[in-house]
């Protein structure tokens, strides 16, 4: 007890001592404190984010894999992602009423295309998702990931398949990219675009002055690519039950639809080959286009579906995301669909409610034939100015929204003064046509905007279908042999004999038959290609590979009523387009010649 | 601009005139100034610092303390956006655009601790604020301070008899400016006239604007928004008891205070506002050693509205028609129908009266708590101390969110065809609002010395500050929110010679959780002199010049608030997703890189130098200060767009690259005099500033693009030269324009890119056409004084900045409603003498964008605050036992001089896209006992 209490004694002494000695120590310890607090470093670490760090990420499978989903983004899901419009609109197809849009700047203001004001560039989104690609090729392909750890033979298989699909869209991008930028350089040489094959060092002074591959290295590079996706596992076509009856699993049954097939690839195969064989480019030859393209049609058949029908192509074709017609295709929106595009292009007016963007051209009305087959201007088609619309072919119907047409049971009225022209209710200025035409190709009839009775459909966007491959055949074997040699099997005129009689072109066409030079066979074929594939984002690159004039005057029609049930057509030239001779190539990005040594800028921008 | 001159001119020939008057009101040289972390005297200071006493701050009936502080020192530019009831809507800087006008607020530090707001503090409570301007005078508060320090201080106990005061002010707010728009038979008839001019029909007929201007009803409504939605004036009102005293062992200051505020809504609920706070400052001295103090305050503010936002219902009143929409379907049945517009939807009266309310109430607590030691009896002139503080913040709001039906005219021809549109909601539950919750956790520790021997004085300040800044919205905030972290470690030795010479020198260890662990803590310092000629052998006995004193300080600081965190790693986010399937069914998800770290990043930083000289003249009737400043903010962080080619990706990483000067003359000169028991004393503070791009981010295609080397506050816009007259006026002119048609009476752009010869308007036509913050921001301050009867006045105006008259109620375009301005459109045939262009029904037009068509000269002077007060007599106060006795009248914002007249010139969209600012005439007392 004695002893504790000399100890609390002392240690109160000593306590008292400490404070009158190391008072001021004891400050210096409350700065102390603080010195020690930022000596520790962990107080300045971040709280922890949501965000992946690299290890977190290349350690997840998922994670991985999601470098190509994202790179998906590549591919449009809908035709009008031209600020709004088509790539149509800035072709002699269409005007858009948009009249501050990109697409109908690019046509009516002389000059606006410029390599800084770029309407169709897309080099650094494309290049983006080619850095996620490679990165996925470097990282989730060398079979130390594993997507299925239990079941390795799955593993495989859907390691294969995801390889397909990254060198897939590793083409598919570059050959994007390259139909935006290849082009004839300032120093005279036909070049491509700097070709991204591996992840770039941005720490490397080489990695950031590359040049432009050639135009002929980027389509060698894009065919091996897609060589390689065909040797790995994608299937045919994604399918729920095999040849047997037994059920496909996940990997690669229909819920993989929209995912590229083997025919898909040969398919890419086929245009890029086109387009290389064109006269804007001729690295390759027609042969090799015909060759490709047969090789397509080896799989696909010589027949082409019946998806044209009048009176319900909406449910056969245009919002039909199964149709037989189709090799690849992206739904745009989710499950529930949308109408967007009904939204956009619909004619204005009580019922229908659209904002009537998309105005065909006369030009494409008058490139339809007759339902004979005559072109109108042949003496034989029977064509009366005065009954325009009489008696055409029936996609001229499943294209055009025209005067007095029937459309989701209203009669459209494009007559001055009438239901669907500036003047009626809810139709201004703005939302009304410019050339007397509403578009009807890829509009649901089912769609409906009216506020509570909203209907959505399906959409999607056709990246490669049947007749393509078709066209894309007539065209090179045409080229190559003319129309009716019969090398690869089937002769370019079998092949548009095909598309027409599809069409619903009366089955004896005497005019195709009338058709015997390879010149007049090429216009007939051009002419086929517009009509089936026009509002798909063709003819912009199209004009400019055949080198064909990009300055049509883009006409339109002025229809007054008779007040009889008859009406009067007046044509009218609504514009002209400027394009230069230069613009049958694109622009490289201003910037990208600012920020880099070597990259070269196309002749004439 | 005129007036302003004068105004100078009359204060420079008063100083003048005034030089031979004897009389002298002692400036009392010796006063310390507050700095962080402890005080000097003012002979002593190396560096620029400007000081506003609490008192003066206490002239306006304008509650808020930011707003307040507009022409109250030399070196600090307020600006006022709107005057919604409760809310500090201004911004404030120091010295102008140190960073070029992005995140270059001034760091606002109370009692010693940032991360505090000044809207937390009530303006009784003040007992003063320090502008900090100088690199020396803002070193210590570290890495956020290098725009300028804000510091407050609030009021203490004093060792002396206590006194009560109480104060009360009662005044009447109205709108300074409101927008004028037209009514709907005036709207129609210009509407009409654009359409035209679009090449489009009419839309309304004779007899429909007949209608509106003879026989408006349901079908043809012409409703005055402005006239029935807003009173002519509301009122508010303050309150503010105060106890201030102690003994040699406790002191103590207590403050209550409440203010209420009605808003200006008429229909429907009435916005109120009411704001209570308390703070009570205690000290207390345990012995001869230590010292203890504790701060607590606490402040409630709360909002009762209707469930609309202020700026919601501005932007109603300015954007609905006349025309829209009935406000009351009267014709149908009952007569509380309300009426519906197709174009618009909702009904702004439903808005008010139907659609719900909602509470907000924000509280406030901020705590100190700290030591002081004494320690001279172990070191001579060593003291030490230590607090810490705790501060939270709550807001949160709860409300109901109901629904009203509207009633549709279907048939002009007969009123009973009619549809209700939506369907009335009477009851729903109560719901969350909004929720926010911040903490403040602060500790500072420091160690002064002070020491004199001879001719030599020494002291010397070393201080460790930490505060941690915790912030949770449990609404829909950010899935992460990081604190803000501080440490900062700072030391100060001023030595001054023979009460001549002072050589300061300040340093600084500063912590950011911004960058990697190698990057942590940067070093920075800075010096500074002063030498006081007035007390050189030559100028001692000089009557004229009374003290006089050179002053220069250079250094460098750091600076991290403009980095977001985490900048320096890579790392990789979910993106993007791919749907595949029959009708897109199935769906996964995409990844991609999310940032390319950059290790390397490091402070921004400061360099300044400042060079000033402290006078007072004439028997210290004048005195004046003046100082130059010259900063160069290097290192500033900008994503390094044009480093990397564009095909290595979208990504690019953030660098220390851009680099901003800011260069400037701040002054400040008072008068003081009297004349028998006349006292007066005029004063003005003036600021001039530029802030320049020295090094930019950029890669242009035509040089006059080019940001490097123009102000950072530049309009860039097109050259506008008058309207088109006529079709040959266009031909003439011989251009095309990208953003439509050119009719007569469009305005005339020049074509400055025309190398290709395409003679296009377009966005490269652009180029620098003005400015926007003013080159010169100042302030005219009057004080009377006679016997008991005082006036005081505060001007404040700005000089050199452009003002681009881009709103909608310039922009009469589309679908918008149409203001006066539209009286003056131009009208195709009929240009000349037009005050706007031609109308246009399209929303994208040729006119109706940044030219210096619409660029005026947006110089204003305002005066902000006068005030009359009589302070009763001994004789008269002793009948209320009080020790004084003073009544006020006061007016804010009575008059403002500028070109710009129909909209305040100052923030040309309040009133229309939030509330006015207000002219306010009030009256009040004050008592103590």
């Amino acid at each position: 007890m004695q002893k504790l209490n000399r100890h609390e004694n002392s240690s109160h002494v000593s306590a008292r001592v400490f404070i009158k000695k190391y008072k001021m120590r004891n400050i210096l310890l409350a700065l102390g404190v603080l010195l020690m607090l930022s000596s520790c470093d962990d107080y300045f670490e971040p709280k922890l984010t949501n965000e992946r760090t690299e290890d977190q990420f290349f350690a997840n499978p998922n994670y991985v894999r999601g470098l190509i989903t994202y790179a998906y983004r590549a591919i449009p899901a809908s035709y009008n992602t031209y600020g709004g419009d088509f790539l149509d609109n800035a072709t002699d197809n269409a005007l858009s009423n948009n009249l501050t849009g990109i697409m109908n700047k690019m046509v009516e203001i002389d000059g606006y295309w410029t390599a800084v004001s770029n309407p169709i560039n897309n080099w650094q989104s494309r290049y983006d998702d080619l850095k996620n690609i490679n990165k996925f090729i470097e990282v989730g392909l060398d079979g130390t990931l594993l997507y299925y750890k239990s079941n390795l033979e799955r593993d495989e298989a859907y390691r294969q398949r995801l390889k397909g699909e990254a060198y897939f869209l590793r083409a598919f991008i570059h050959f994007d990219l390259l139909r935006r930028y290849g082009g004839v350089d300032e120093n005279g040489e036909l070049m491509g675009i700097p070709l991204m094959t591996a992840s770039l060092d941005i720490n490397n002074p080489d990695d950031l002055s590359l040049t432009r591959n050639t135009y002929k290295e980027c389509v060698d590079l894009i065919i091996e690519d897609l060589d390689i996706a065909l040797s790995a596992n994608l299937p045919e076509e994604y399918r729920d039950k095999d040849d047997l009856g037994q059920d496909i699993g996940e990997d690669f049954n229909t819920t993989n639809l929209g995912r590229p097939t083997t025919v898909a690839c040969q398919a890419l195969k086929s245009r890029v080959l086109l387009y290389a064989a064109s006269p804007s480019f001729g690295t390759s030859t027609y042969t090799e286009a015909a060759q490709a393209a047969s090789e397509v049609l080896d799989v696909i058949g010589n027949t082409l579906p019946n998806i044209y029908n009048v009176n319900n192509i909406s449910a056969s074709f245009y919002n039909n995301d199964q149709n037989d017609e189709l090799i690849m295709r992206r739904v745009t929106g989710n499950q529930n669909g949308e109408n967007g595009l009904e939204r956009s292009n619909f004619p204005p007016g009580v019922g229908l409610i659209g904002d009537g963007k998309c105005n065909p051209s006369q030009n494409l009305v008058d490139a339809f034939p007759m339902a004979n087959g005559y072109p109108i201007t042949d003496a034989a088609s029977g064509y009366d100015e005065n009954n325009m619309y009489q008696n055409r072919d029936p996609r001229f119907e499943m294209t055009v929204i025209y005067n007095n047409q029937t459309f989701k049971g209203q009669t459209v009225e494009t007559f001055e003064g009438g239901n669907n022209m500036v003047g009626a209710a809810g139709v201004t200025v703005e939302n009304s046509t410019r050339t007397g035409y509403y578009l009807r190709k890829w509009m649901s009839s089912k769609a409906n905007l009216v506020d509570g009775n909203n209907v959505n459909d399906t959409h999607y966007n056709a990246l490669f279908r049947k007749v393509e491959i078709f066209l894309n055949f007539a065209e090179a074997a045409n080229e190559a042999n003319g129309p009716d040699d019969t090398t690869f099997g089937i002769s370019a005129r079998n092949a548009i004999a095909e598309v027409r009689r599809r069409a619903g072109i009366d089955a004896a066409d005497p005019y195709l038959a009338s058709i015997t030079t390879k010149e007049a066979m090429r216009d007939l074929i051009k002419n086929e290609r517009r009509i089936e594939l026009c509002f798909e984002g063709h003819r912009f690159f199209d004009l400019r590979r055949w080198n064909d004039n990009l300055n049509q005057t883009i006409t339109g029609v002025t229809i007054t009523n008779n007040g009889d049930g008859t009406f009067n057509y007046t044509r009218k030239d609504i514009v002209t387009p400027s394009y230069k001779d230069y613009m049958d190539y694109g622009p490289l990005p201003f910037n990208e010649l600012l920020k880099t040594e070597n990259i070269t800028q196309n002749q004439g921008w | 601009m005129k007036y302003y001159i004068l105004f100078f001119l009359t204060a420079i020939v008063g100083v003048v005139s005034a030089q031979q008057k004897k009389d002298t009101i002692k400036v009392q040289l010796e006063d310390k100034i507050p700095l962080p972390f402890g005080e000097i005297s003012k002979n002593k200071l190396v560096g620029a610092v400007d000081v506003i006493k609490g008192e003066d701050l206490m002239h306006t009936s304008d509650y808020n303390v930011e707003s307040v502080l507009a022409g109250q020192a030399a070196g600090l530019i307020v600006g006022e956006g709107n005057g919604s009831p409760g809310l500090d809507n201004t911004w404030l800087k120091i010295r102008g655009l140190s960073r070029g006008g992005s995140s270059d607020q001034p760091l606002i530090v109370i009692d010693g601790i940032a991360n505090r707001a000044l809207s937390s503090i009530s303006l009784d409570e003040v007992e003063s604020i320090q502008i900090l301007k100088d690199v020396t005078a803002k070193m210590l508060y570290g890495s956020k301070a290098a725009n300028g320090v804000i510091m407050l201080t609030t009021k203490r106990g004093t060792n002396s008899k206590s006194k009560f005061t109480f104060f009360q002010e009662y005044g009447i707010k109205t709108a300074t400016r409101l927008p004028e728009y037209l009514n709907s038979s005036q709207y129609a008839n210009l509407y009409n006239q654009a359409r035209i001019n679009d090449g489009l029909d009419p839309v309304y007929t004779n007899e429909d604007i007949n209608n509106y201007a003879n026989n408006p009803s349901v079908l043809y409504p012409d409703v005055d928004f402005y006239d029935e939605f807003l009173k002519k004036s509301t009122s508010f009102q303050r309150i503010n008891a105060q106890l201030i005293g102690g003994d040699d062992k406790t002191q103590y200051f207590l403050n209550l205070g409440y203010i209420g505020e009605n808003g200006l809504e008429n229909l429907g609920k009435n916005q109120k506002f009411n704001r209570f706070n308390i703070r009570a400052n205690l000290d207390y001295k345990v012995n001869n050693t230590v010292s203890m103090f504790l701060d607590i305050a606490g402040r409630m503010d709360v909002w009762d509205r209707a469930d609309i936002t202020n700026a919601e219902f501005f932007n109603s009143l300015s954007s609905h028609r006349p025309n829209d929409y009935p406000l009351w379907a009267g014709e149908v049945g009952d007569t509380d129908n309300l009426g519906y517009g197709a174009r618009v939807g909702t009904n702004l009266v439903g808005e008010l009266a139907r659609s719900g309310y909602v509470n907000n109430k924000v509280y406030y607590g901020q705590t100190n708590l700290g030591l002081n030691f004494d320690l001279n009896k172990h070191v001579k002139g060593l003291t030490a101390g230590a607090y810490v503080t705790f501060d939270v913040y709550n807001a949160i709001g709860l409300g109901k969110s109901l629904d009203y039906s509207r009633i549709r005219f279907d048939d002009p021809t007969d009123l009973t065809q009619t549809t209700r549109v939506g369907t009335d909601v009477l009851d729903d539950k109560e719901s969350r609002k909004g929720d926010n919750v911040y903490q403040n956790l602060g500790v500072v520790a420091n160690i002064d010395y002070e020491k004199s021997w001879g001719k030599n004085d020494l002291l010397i300040n070393l201080v460790g500050v930490n505060q941690t800044l915790t912030r949770k919205s449990s609404l829909a905030g950010p899935s992460t929110q990081q604190d803000d972290k501080n440490i900062n470690i700072g030391l100060r030795a001023n030595y001054t010679f023979n009460n001549k010479y002072t050589i300061e020198g300040t340093s600084s260890y500063m912590g950011s959780d911004k960058f990697t662990k190698d990057n942590r803590w940067g070093l920075y310092g800075a010096g500074g002199f002063g030498w006081i000629i007035s007390n050189e052998d030559f100028l001692k006995d000089s009557k004229t010049v009374n003290y006089l004193k050179l002053k220069g300080s250079y250094g460098v600081m750091g600076y991290d608030r403009s980095f977001d965190y985490l900048l320096y790693r890579d790392f990789y986010v979910a993106n993007g997703n791919l749907r595949t399937g029959p009708k897109n069914s199935s769906i996964e998800y995409g990844w991609r890189a999310g940032q390319i770290g950059n290790p390397n990043l490091t402070f921004e930083e400061s360099e300044e130098y400042n060079i000033g000289l402290e006078a007072s003249l004439f028997n210290n009737k004048v005195d004046l200060e003046v100082n130059y400043f010259n900063e160069l903010r290097t290192n500033i962080p900008v994503v390094l767009n044009n480093a990397l080619p564009d095909y290595t990706g979208n990504l690019k990483p953030v660098g220390n690259f851009n680099e901003i000067s800011n260069k400037g003359v701040d002054l400040s000169i008072r008068y003081s005099d009297k004349i028998g028991d006349f006292k007066y004393s005029v004063g003005t503070n003036v600021i001039y500033s530029k802030a320049v791009h020295e090094v930019f981010d950029e890669i242009n295609e035509y040089a006059h693009l080019n940001r490097t080397g123009q102000v950072t506050d530049a309009i860039w816009g097109w050259q506008a030269n008058g309207l088109y007259q006529d079709d040959a006026d266009i031909a003439n002119h011989g251009v095309t324009s990208s953003y439509g048609n050119i009719i007569p009476g469009d305005v005339k752009l020049e074509d400055i890119t025309n190398d290709k010869g395409d003679n296009i308007i377009d966005q490269f036509d652009r180029k620098v056409i003005g400015n926007a913050f003013a080159r010169v921001n100042y302030s005219l301050n009057l004080n009377l004084e006679y016997h008991g009867v005082e006036l005081y006045l505060l001007g404040q105006g700005t000089s050199g900045r452009d003002q681009m008259l881009s709103n909608s109620y310039y922009w009469n375009v589309g679908e918008n409603k149409y203001s006066v301005q539209a009286l003056g459109s131009a009208v195709p045939g009929s240009v000349a003498g037009a005050t706007s262009p031609r109308l246009t029904s399209l929303s994208q037009s040729h006119s109706y964008r940044g030219s210096s068509y619409w660029l005026v000269d947006g110089d204003y002077f305002k005066l902000r605050t006068a005030e009359l007060s009589y302070s009763f007599s001994d004789r008269i106060c002793k009948k209320f036992a009080a020790d004084r006795f003073k009544i006020f009248v006061r007016g804010n914002d009575l008059f403002t001089i500028s070109k710009i007249k129909d909209v305040n010139p100052e923030s040309i969209s309040s009133g229309i896209t939030n509330y006015p600012m207000f002219t306010t005439v009030s009256l009040g007392l004050k008592l103590t006992y």
